[in-house]
């Protein structure tokens, strides 16, 4: 279970239906309760880019990102009895993300005068890698410029107006689910979308020359 | 561009997240054909999210979990009845206990203040992180390859 990235175990045939992409959850996570391995690799290979998403567009950050996730499958794996037989997998383990980012803050917050400046990743490396798949390198490196301004700018956004903007842009959730999962009313989620793009768009044009460009 | 003044700015957040009626989305179509500053509002928005997206899809590309090498068991519940439930209940009260001197000021106490300003940085491959501890004033810098 070490490497996980891309690589599901394959469970032994004596233990009955192999999983697969369209594993029943159900099945999934009567198998955790019963502590196969091979369910906590699935569960890892289901779920970890979904949740990596959530953490780092909260968080804006690698390594915490790595280590909230990996916090997350843990504690799911260890208290997947408490998970109620109506509930989904999949919004469990979101607000459980979701809530460890915002405690992950928290915790630092309250016990260290706390200054971070994590370095981006070989960006030149990924302008080759998409130069590859048909882009001009120049258009690619635009694109890119572009994008990192606008990550700039949300993350800048308060945080509970984030975690909205988050939870609707890379889960794709409706208001009704977000305001399910963070217990707020759909008002307050419409009017927090609302004044997120409002806020992003203002950062933009005041720190970037993207007022002045085409958005597509 | 001259600001429109029959749909707000919330409303088009709501027609780009598809939470509005069909019959007010239609409308709403019809009426981007002729006003082009609700149209470049929609457009802005909407390459917002996308932007965004992609952006997050990049990055998580770097990021490798290290989980456990052990399999991992789910923790068993505790059943009322078992053996051994006055040693939980005074598991429970020593919890107490000691949760409650914790949320007890002491007479005298101060405030408390962060123990250590902690920096770091991280790069792909490695990190350092230097703490600096406010009441001894010592300095520790530690580098790990990741």
């Amino acid at each position: 279970m070490a490497d996980t990235q891309n690589e599901c175990l394959q469970p032994p045939s004596r233990t009955g239906s192999p999983p697969s992409a369209g594993l029943d959850e159900q099945d999934l996570v009567r198998r955790l309760q019963l502590g196969q391995e091979w369910a906590c690799n699935t569960l890892v290979c289901q779920y970890q880019d979904r949740l990596l998403k959530i953490a780092y567009g909260i968080t804006l950050d690698h390594e915490e990102s790595r280590e909230i996730v990996q916090d997350v499958f843990v504690s799911a794996i260890t208290r997947i009895s408490r998970l109620r037989e109506s509930a989904s997998l999949g919004s469990w383990l979101r607000k459980i993300t979701v809530n460890a980012c915002l405690n992950w803050k928290r915790k630092w917050k309250r016990r260290f005068k706390w200054g971070h400046t994590p370095l981006e990743p070989d960006t030149e490396f990924m302008v080759y890698h998409k130069a590859c798949q048909g882009e001009t390198p120049e258009s690619r490196l635009r694109e890119k410029e572009q994008e990192k301004a606008l990550a700039t700018a949300v993350g800048r956004l308060p945080e509970k107006i984030r975690v909205v903007f988050v939870l609707n842009t890379l889960e794709g959730l409706s208001y009704k689910q977000i305001s399910h999962t963070l217990g707020i009313k759909e008002g307050t989620v419409s009017s927090r979308l609302y004044r997120a793009r409002k806020m992003i768009l203002d950062d933009l044009a005041t720190n970037t020359d993207y007022s002045k460009g085409s958005p597509a | 561009m001259r600001p429109c003044k029959r749909y707000t700015q919330e409303f088009i957040s709501r027609f780009v997240d598809d939470e509005i009626s069909r019959a007010d989305h239609e409308k709403f179509v019809r009426h981007m054909a002729d006003c082009p500053a609700c149209a470049h509002t929609a457009e802005r928005f909407k390459y917002i999210s996308q932007g965004f997206g992609h952006h997050i899809d990049d990055q998580i590309l770097n990021i490798k979990l290290q989980l456990p090498p052990a399999p991992l068991k789910p923790e068993q519940g505790w059943k009322i009845g078992n053996k051994g439930l006055g040693l939980k209940l005074a598991t429970l009260g020593t919890a107490a206990i000691i949760l409650a001197a914790a949320l007890v000021p002491w007479p005298g106490s101060k405030k408390a203040e962060p123990s250590a300003i902690v920096n770091s940085v991280d790069t792909y491959g490695s990190s350092v992180i230097i703490i600096d501890t406010l009441e001894t004033q010592h300095t520790i810098i530690w580098f790990s390859e990741t």
